[in-house]
């Protein structure tokens, strides 16, 4: 299978690569289009926890975009309560097979770092980030300490 | 001086050069690999697919940014996806951008070039494996032996428990038949037994070397393998059960001749000993004998009499102390009781062997000699070994003493050793962890040369020397048995090494086997051609002791209650020494006194005493001694439990077949005696 293949060779290029805001990748036994991974952003508010997240790889890929999903809730104006994302380097209409995981994961750790609310999937949270950036702040802390995972420890 | 290897041309110098060369990989000079190559391997492959590409892909570049894939992934795209490159999302034009087919000879060319190229690289390999060719790597569970006799050199014989298959699971033994390396011992077979396990292979070594077997002695030692010819030419090897080396061996016990030569791979074998037997003091910490200690010792003998036996000494034995004997005591009173009471002694002895075999430890006298705990048994042993069935009477001696009362345990505080015998015999068989002492002189001297005598065989001697003395001399009465008692006894003889000579039974005595023939020896009085000396007349000797014992002890037997419990005990030592007689023809002179009953009571005697003065010398001339029984002299308190609970185990065993009718009713005086 053409995507297992590749998939592999991501994998080990990710796990030999080391990042320091995506940790503990995870593939599901038996099944290497399942992975699953810590996310640690380094910007406030979220840097007072990490984000667990699954990626999904279809059957078809590359020619197909990997999926990415939020484990753990938080309260960002790009991720909605069902842990879904948008992100525009995956979706189906930007989507370049040339694209390697890695450079997706790091799209997705730029757009927690920084959230975009000019193309929200909570429109409310994207409204307080752009109207109170202090409010926002301190709720997305209280939300991360509250239901984010624990950061490793260096 | 014992393993010869071929001579060895290139230095390891040269292969650990080769080892830095090898990992790395030629950097491809064309354009396209130096692009895509993001793993630094020679292949090229497809960003998408990652498959490697075709020699005629290197050149289809389908979009205009210049993205190569593969053809397959380019029709797919075009066919079943969204026909956009990518890379950049281009859609693809109908031609490929940038492709030049190529020509037929081109094709052919760059074929031709990469066919070259690999066999370039295999070529390469197998070029350096070339050095290994002067390698030779120390297998750590391959066991090489030098000096067998050619009787022995069947694999089938070698794997049995007898011999190497004692010390665990063999996967192989191959003989060499060759007399090359027999030197100066005469025509002898080699072989290279392979263990499982490579504790197994050390121990084997341990236990093993330097055993002299008809008049050879026997070397063991680490082999070392090469390494197979396919694999030098990184071929397969067609050999399924090849057992040269198809794999890169652990550097550190690779050695090339030079450093053979310098003996670098005794100090590796040298220091695998070591670990094994550190690792073996750690599993067994307190309890087991300080095995490191006897070992650096070389005489393991000669501590025995002055130290350890911690739970056995009489006045401190609790009853637990004494279940191992009970236990042990139970087991062997299985086998000789259902033997016929006729012929007691050879029947028992012979039985006795077999249990030892059977048990999967079943110890040599070495090992036990090794072992502080038992060294009151190696005492005991060393008289016996040159019998093969030796030991064994002295074990059922000691069963038949087991039965005695307690005047007679009074008595003989000295023997107490012996009783620890039987628990060394079963309890200590995990063998393993007790491992044979592979003795420090014994590893490095290893392969100094036949002459050297090294502690394991120097024990042998010892025993074979203390029993020329014990045959030689005057028997020893009572009286005497006392004077010579003692640790002090025990250095003399082993300061007399006779190695060389030793009968070929001195394997089988190291190994803990027993010769099976004995029996016939002491029964029909047949003399052993393998043995340097008449077991039987040994025995005789023996049991004429006893029964001067015997008669001596009539006169201290007040007890009543004792005599009559035992006088199905002296009917079979009656029978035994008749059968005795029979086959020997022996000059037994006095009748079997009635007090000879004693015999068993010694068993309890036996093991008490011997803790105390550690003689060596004690299970033969025990029955003698323990008969004159002053009671005021022992402290009987501390004396009663264990000798309650070994009695009452040994009751059974003294081999009488048919259980003597006072015994049940003796257990219960005695213990009101007590």
């Amino acid at each position: 299978m053409a995507a297992s293949r590749r998939i592999q060779k991501e994998l080990n290029d990710i796990r030999t690569a080391g990042l320091k805001s995506f940790r503990d990748v995870n593939v599901g036994e038996n099944n290497i289009l399942y992975w699953t991974g810590l996310i640690v952003p380094e910007n406030p508010p979220f840097n007072k926890g990490a984000f667990r997240i699954e990626i999904t790889f279809p059957a078809e890929y590359p020619f197909k975009p990997p999926k990415i999903a939020f484990k753990t809730k938080i309260y960002h104006p790009n991720i909605d309560e069902k842990g879904q994302v948008c992100l525009p380097i995956i979706s189906a209409e930007n989507w370049k097979p040339a694209t390697k995981t890695d450079q997706v994961i790091q799209a997705l750790i730029q757009l927690v770092n920084d959230p975009e609310p000019d193309h929200p999937l909570r429109a409310d949270l994207a409204e307080e980030y752009t109207k109170d950036k202090k409010r926002f702040f301190k709720n997305a802390e209280d939300y991360t300490k509250k239901y984010g995972e624990k950061r490793p420890a260096d | 001086m014992l393993l010869r290897f071929i001579p060895f041309t290139v230095a390891i110098d040269e292969i650990q050069e080769f080892w830095s060369l090898r990992p790395k990989t030629p950097v491809s000079s064309e354009k396209v690999m130096s692009v895509l190559n993001q793993s630094g391997e020679e292949q090229v492959e497809c960003p998408l697919c990652m498959e490697p590409l075709e020699v005629d892909d290197l050149n289809f570049f389908p979009c205009t940014c210049g993205y190569l894939i593969c053809r397959f992934c380019w029709h797919r795209i075009r066919t079943d996806e969204n026909g956009l490159c990518p890379a950049c999302r281009k859609a693809y034009p109908e031609d490929p951008a940038d492709f030049k087919p190529l020509s037929k000879e081109e094709l052919a060319r760059l074929k031709a070039e990469k066919r070259q190229k690999d066999q370039q690289r295999k070529q390469k390999t197998a070029e350096n494996r070339k050095h290994l060719a002067n390698v030779r790597v120390v297998q750590k569970n391959l066991v090489f032996v030098v000096g067998l006799p050619i009787r022995l050199a069947d694999p089938e014989v070698l794997k049995k428990h007898d011999y190497f298959g004692k010390f665990g699971k063999i996967h192989k033994v191959v003989i060499n038949q060759s007399t090359s390396y027999a030197g100066s011992q005469g025509p002898s077979a080699s072989a290279y037994v392979t263990y499982q396990r490579s504790d197994d292979a050390l121990r084997a070594i341990q236990t093993v070397n330097n055993v002299p077997v008809d008049g050879r002695t026997v070397k063991t030692s680490l082999g070392t393998t090469k390494y197979c010819s396919h694999f030098m030419k990184n071929q397969a090897c067609p050999k399924s059960d090849c057992m040269y080396l198809h794999e890169l061996g652990d550097g550190e016990a690779s050695f090339t001749k030079e450093e053979m030569q310098q003996g670098k791979h005794q100090e590796y074998e040298k220091k695998l000993h070591e670990q094994l037997t550190a690792s073996t003091l750690n599993r067994k910490p307190t309890p087991s004998p300080p095995t490191v200690a006897v070992i650096k010792e070389g005489w393991p003998s000669l501590h025995g009499g002055s130290n350890v036996i911690v739970g056995c000494a009489p006045s401190s034995s609790p009853p637990e102390d004494n279940c191992n004997g009970k236990a042990d005591s139970n087991k062997n009173s299985d086998k000789p009781t259902s033997s016929n009471s006729k012929h007691k002694v050879g029947r028992s002895g012979s039985e006795e062997e077999k249990k030892i075999r059977d048990l999967p430890n079943g110890y040599s006298q070495q090992y036990r000699s090794s072992d502080p705990l038992d060294i009151p048994t190696v005492n005991v042993h060393p008289n016996h070994a040159p019998f093969s069935g030796s030991e064994e009477y002295e074990q059922e001696n000691g069963y038949l003493r087991s039965d005695s009362t307690p005047d007679c345990i009074t008595t003989e505080s000295n023997e107490f050793p012996s009783f620890e015998m039987d628990p060394s015999y079963h309890i200590s068989i995990p063998p393993p962890l007790h491992a044979p002492p592979p003795s420090e002189n014994q590893i490095t001297d290893r392969h100094k040369g036949p002459a050297f005598v090294d502690p394991q065989l120097s024990d042998n001697n010892s025993f074979f020397s203390q029993h020329g003395g014990f045959s030689n001399g005057p028997i020893t009465n009572g009286g005497d048995w006392h004077g010579v008692n003692g640790v002090h006894h025990i250095p003399d003889t082993l300061g007399a090494p006779v190695a060389p000579q030793l009968p070929p039974d001195t394997w089988q005595s190291a190994f803990g086997f027993v010769h099976p023939p004995e029996d016939e020896t002491i029964t029909n009085g047949v003399r052993d051609d393998d043995l340097g000396f008449d077991p039987f007349h040994e025995t005789q000797k023996a049991l004429a002791e006893m029964i001067e014992k015997e008669e001596e002890r009539l006169q201290y037997n007040s007890r009543p209650k004792v005599v009559n419990h035992q006088n199905n005990r002296v009917n079979d030592c009656n029978k035994i020494l008749e059968g005795l007689r029979i086959g020997g023809g022996a000059p037994i002179a006095r009748p079997p006194p009635p007090g000879f009953t004693s015999t068993p009571n010694h068993m309890n005697a036996f093991g008490l005493g011997i803790p105390r003065t550690g003689s060596k010398i004690l299970p033969l001339v025990h029955p003698t001694i323990a008969f004159p029984p002053p009671p005021v002299t022992w402290d009987w308190p501390a004396l009663d439990p264990a000798i309650l609970s070994v009695s009452a185990a040994h009751c059974e065993l003294p081999g009488a077949p048919e259980p003597p009718p006072g015994f049940s009713v003796r257990r219960t005086p005695l213990r009101d005696n007590l």
